[in-house]
This record gives structure tokens, C-alpha cells and sequence, in this order.
């Protein structure tokens, strides 16, 4: 309960560090949050002053809970990747399956009629309704790239991300916190609980 | 006062209260490995994994509580590599077996796969005695230590497939950044 107090406390700090972070993040010592690095030419980047400069302080209430969309770079983002190879720009899989799985969760995501829901565990699957979608997948198949590219498919289609989870309840460095960085830093639309 | 029948749960309080804001998964963030209250800890702890240990950690800790005790594993790990002693993975490793899905079960495999990395690295049996502890664990997350992670292929239970890389591998400041 402390330690819950504390991170509800110090929310709107750290999503103000974060922020920042993000625009120092060119290092990979920051690996952390760094975005991956696109090739020239093929998938445009977006800046991350760009996040920094869109960013939407009054989306949040007094006690740092967003009360309304939050947007990176104000949609400005990637452009969808419509075949393989343009999806494979900036990007580095362990395997082929691995790779081609992606693209399938990528194109998937792309799809959803309303937008996706990303949050802790299986949560978003009992939401996933009228139009709003999860991301499913056997565990043995998992992988955090693939995760990330079910993220990426949706932000650059300019679907909306609606986090399930309250925020007070999602660990630093855990997958749904990278899943709410990955919106951010690529310039997605994030609806918060 | 009721004498507490499980005397661990002290010891599960004293560390959870003395873990600091940064502990991050799935390393605790840039804390030094081990910290003086991990070593405590792990002093207080032995190999010895029943039923009645596991129950009554799993009805007194909240999600935020599983996290932390399963970073604390994660960095046992880390620490039985560096010094290829594997007391500290043998004494902590249980602890990935408590909570049901208080961690997400994709922070779970990020988890096992770090620990078992560091259990190649050290001469730690991993297989054999995750696949006993299941058994021990509730049924969400013993299927994800057996569905989820040890029925995949080697490569897919690589740790740089489940996106953590190895730095300064084979030396005591062995460490893992997110790679993904």
C-alpha cells in the first residue's frame, strides 16, 4: 500500500522524466527507452523533441491520472509499412518465424476497427469488445518484439491505444509499461484509465 | 499477539518495506547486486519450499509485493553468475513459483528466461527444478512456466529472444539492458 501510495504520488513526476528521457534517448545506454532506429528513407521517424513539444500536460488531473487522449507527436508518426519488406526497415528478429509472426500481429492490429487495448497480463482480453481489440497469443509464442509490433501496427495505422490497466498499477519496466512507452515514443494516441 | 506460524512472512515484510521506489523490473534499475537488505534476506531464506511456505506468502503480498520479490529472484540470478556460486539462485528461485498472475505472465517469462541464463552461468540445474517447483505453483502460473516457457524450443527461450542482452557476460558485472 506504501509503496502503491508512492507510485500514485509520484506519477505525473515520471511521466514528465519520462518525457525528457525520451529526448535523450538517442543513446542506446538509455536502451531502455529508446526507440528503434529506422533506416533512412524507409519508415520516417519521429522525433523525440517532437513527442516533448506535443505533449499534453493538462491531459492530467491533479493527482496525475490522464483524463483524456494523450498524443505523442500529434499523429505525425510512421508511415504504415503495407508489405514485408518495409516492415523489416529498422527492425532485428532472432528468427524468420519470429519476423513474419510480427508482420501477421502487425497487420492484425492495423485492422481493428476502434483501436487496441494494451494492459497487465490478459486484461485487456475480457474488454476486448465493439471494436476494440487484444492482442492474443500463445504463451510459447510470445516474444516482446512481436508484442511491440502489434503496438507499432495500430499506432502507425492512427488507431488509438487504450491502457486497461490503472497506471498506479503498472510495475516500471515491465511489458505494459513498454507497451505505454512504445505509443508514446512513436507518436501514438494513449488512453489512459 | 498470535505468534506468527510462518515465521518468513517477517522476513517477506522487512524486505518488502526496505525495497526502494527504483527497483524496477526485471533488475531493479541501476541498484548495486546485492544490495545489503538482499543479502539479508537471502540469509534468511533456504532451499526448503512446501506447500504451507508458498500459500502464505501468496495470501499476504499484493501485486506491486509479487513484483518485487520476483525482481529479487531475477537478481539472486544475476549475482550466482557473477560469483558462479549458485546458493543465491537455489535459496530465491521458489519465489517464481508463489503468485498466481500477479505478474503478467509475459513479465514472467522475461524473468525465467534471465534466470535461467544466469543458472548456465553459474552451473545451476534450472530445468530440473523450475519443473519441480511448478508442481508447487497455482495453476495460471504453472501454465506458464510449462505451456508458456518450458515447452519452447532453446531458441525461444533464449534471453536475447525474450529481448534482454547480456552485458559484460562471464565477469562479475555481468548485467542485462532491455533489447527490443
Amino acid at each position: 500500500m506504501v509503496i502503491a501510495s508512492k507510485i500514485k504520488s509520484s506519477l505525473y513526476a515520471w511521466l514528465c522524466v519520462m518525457v525528457v528521457v525520451l529526448g535523450l534517448a538517442e543513446n542506446r545506454a538509455w536502451g531502455f527507452f529508446a526507440p528503434p532506429e529506422p533506416a533512412p528513407g524507409q519508415i520516417e521517424a519521429v522525433s523525440p523533441e517532437a513527442v516533448g513539444e506535443n505533449y499534453e500536460a493538462s491531459a492530467y488531473d491533479a493527482s496525475g491520472y490522464a483524463v483524456a487522449p494523450i498524443r505523442g507527436a500529434g499523429g505525425a508518426g510512421r508511415q504504415f509499412a503495407s508489405n514485408f519488406d518495409d516492415f523489416l526497415v529498422g527492425r532485428t528478429f532472432k528468427s524468420p518465424a519470429e519476423a513474419r509472426k510480427a508482420f501477421d500481429v502487425y497487420q492484425q492490429a492495423a485492422k481493428a476497427d476502434k483501436g487496441i487495448l494494451i494492459g497487465h497480463g490478459d486484461d485487456a482480453i475480457g474488454q476486448a469488445f465493439d471494436g476494440w481489440q487484444a492482442f492474443r497469443i500463445m504463451e510459447r509464442q510470445w516474444t516482446p518484439r512481436i508484442n511491440m509490433s502489434w503496438i507499432d501496427g495500430a499506432v502507425d495505422a492512427g488507431k488509438p491505444v487504450r491502457l486497461i490497466t490503472p497506471f498506479e498499477n503498472v510495475r516500471r519496466g515491465s511489458v505494459t509499461w513498454d507497451e505505454i512507452q512504445r505509443v508514446i515514443s512513436r507518436g501514438g494516441e494513449l488512453i489512459s484509465p | 499477539m498470535e505468534a506468527d506460524p510462518n515465521p518468513i512472512l517477517e522476513d517477506v515484510r522487512a524486505f518488502l518495506s526496505a525495497c526502494p521506489d527504483s527497483y524496477d523490473f526485471p533488475i531493479g534499475g541501476e541498484l548495486s547486486i546485492p544490495s545489503a537488505f538482499e543479502q539479508k534476506f537471502l540469509t534468511l531464506l533456504s532451499g526448503d519450499v512446501t506447500n504451507q511456505l508458498l500459500e502464505s506468502v501468496r495470501q499476504n503480498i499484493s501485486r506491486n509485493d509479487a513484483y518485487s520479490l520476483v525482481i529479487f529472484a531475477v537478481r539472486m540470478a544475476v549475482h550466482a553468475a557473477r560469483t558462479k556460486d549458485t546458493a543465491p539462485i537455489e535459496k530465491s528461485l521458489w519465489i517464481l513459483s508463489v503468485d498466481d498472475n500477479d505478474v503478467d505472465w509475459r513479465d514472467t517469462l522475461i524473468a525465467l528466461s534471465i534466470v535461467e541464463d544466469c543458472s548456465a552461468r553459474s552451473g545451476f540445474n534450472f530445468t530440473n527444478r523450475i519443473a519441480e517447483l511448478a508442481q508447487l505453483a497455482p495453476s495460471r502460473r504453472r501454465k506458464t512456466i510449462e505451456d508458456g516457457y518450458l515447452s519452447r524450443t532453446p531458441e525461444m527461450r533464449d534471453v536475447e529472444t525474450l529481448g534482454y542482452k547480456p552485458i559484460n557476460p562471464d565477469s562479475n558485472e555481468l548485467y542485462y539492458v532491455r533489447d527490443y
